[in-house]
């Protein structure tokens, strides 16, 4: 590892590792990347010749719902919840290759947590991969929310973008639940209290 | 005979395809830059509104608001930190500091800057990113074929024996010859008849 407060801190990821497994040998695939774009990730994934549609969820509920003390409760309103889901992923014409979810989910309201999830079921092709990491830290009030940038096949730059209270605490078995309606679920668990889970569409 | 020589050395001719009322004392939506030598570049000022379509065969920076089409097939084209532009962008290369709404696709690069926001689908070969910048769309980093010279448009600039270079705006902006101080501290009103309005 190479901590750094502005270079972040590199490591490897069983999840990425074995999400580009799943992408070997399969060039010009549409992958869903729902972090801020960055120049790494174009770089990478451009260079193994995929199309890459990137969207900054987390600016985006942010920006939808507010940062504040309604952010959650906002979120449970259903008009509203339906009216963000259209705005971010209806114009999206799948199917996906894959998605890149990174942190995101951590930060929805069981509404907007199950409209989430369908939609990237909805717009993954059967058999794809999704990479999605949760905090394993039950104790923690706030968890780091960060820019992860590729660095190869096997190996992550991780930043912190601010600290932020997660909804709730994520279990392995209601991860599952989350994931009920894919095929697969895979989960590691790393030294900085990360679980990568890998999902198959 | 001076006057033919002066009409010659203008690098910069628009001519409206639709007619427009005559505006006395408005000042022209853009301003050039560096006129007394090689001029290369021209700016669309941050108090300008062009509603229409851009051609262009000389580097364009933007400052104010576009909504149309921008096509510079052999240039560069700046979107600088004031600009808003709603468009379809189509270049060499485009460099984006403002604000972007619209498909942007250039034959050789295109560089978002820190302060960019665009959203739309990018397609170029290649692509800069600096941290900080907002975007929403897809990516398809490619090799965009350029047509080698841009066919005529009927009706448009282009077309002109004198419109070699420079750039139109069919709405019907009114134009300065070439080394006219252009003040930029006005809004341009958008052409009755574009077909958007």
């Amino acid at each position: 590892m190479s901590p750094s407060a502005t270079e972040g801190i590199s490591r490897p990821s069983a999840g990425l590792e074995q999400y580009f497994q799943h992408l070997q040998g399969r060039p010009t695939l549409s992958l869903l990347d729902l972090s801020p774009v960055s120049q790494a990730n174009v770089s990478f994934l451009a260079g193994l010749g995929h199309r890459l549609y990137c969207e900054d969820f987390l600016s985006s509920l942010d920006d939808f719902f507010g940062g504040d003390d309604d952010f959650y409760q906002s979120q449970e309103n259903p008009t509203r919840a339906q009216e963000f889901m259209d705005l971010t992923f209806r114009q999206l014409q799948g199917p996906f290759h894959g998605a890149l979810v990174w942190d995101c989910l951590q930060y929805l309201s069981p509404t907007m947590l199950e409209l989430t999830v369908a939609e990237l079921h909805r717009l993954l092709e059967p058999g794809s991969l999704l990479l999605t990491f949760f905090h394993n830290d039950e104790r923690a009030k706030s968890v780091p929310a960060s820019y992860y940038r590729i660095q190869d096949y096997r190996s992550l730059n991780i930043q912190e973008r601010g600290r932020r209270t997660p909804y709730q605490f994520f279990t392995n078995p209601f991860i599952e639940r989350v994931f009920r309606d894919f095929s697969s679920v895979k989960m590691y668990l790393t030294r900085d209290h990360l679980r990568e889970i890998v999902v198959k569409r | 005979m001076w006057n033919r020589r002066k009409e010659e050395e203008s690098p910069r001719i628009v001519t409206p395809s639709v007619p427009v009322a005559p505006m006395e004392g408005m000042p022209v939506s853009t301003t050039p830059t560096g006129y007394q030598g090689t001029r290369t570049t021209a700016t669309i000022g941050e108090n300008v509104l062009i509603s229409g379509q851009i051609f262009a065969k000389e580097d364009l920076v933007i400052d104010g608001q576009i909504d149309g089409t921008i096509e510079l097939l052999e240039n560069k084209v700046t979107i600088g930190k004031s600009a808003r532009v709603k468009a379809t962008i189509k270049a060499r290369e485009v460099v984006i500091h403002g604000t972007v709404h619209g498909n942007v696709e250039a034959s050789d690069k295109i560089d978002l800057r820190r302060d960019a926001h665009l959203v739309g689908d990018i397609r170029a070969a290649r692509i800069a990113i600096e941290d900080g910048a907002i975007f929403k769309g897809s990516i398809d980093v490619t090799k965009v074929e350029v047509p080698k010279a841009a066919a005529p448009r009927p009706g448009t600039p282009s077309s002109g024996p004198l419109a070699t270079s420079g750039l139109a705006t069919p709405g019907g902006a009114p134009h300065a010859p070439s080394g006219t101080p252009i003040s930029n501290t006005q809004t341009m009103a958008a052409s009755a008849n574009d077909p958007k309005r």
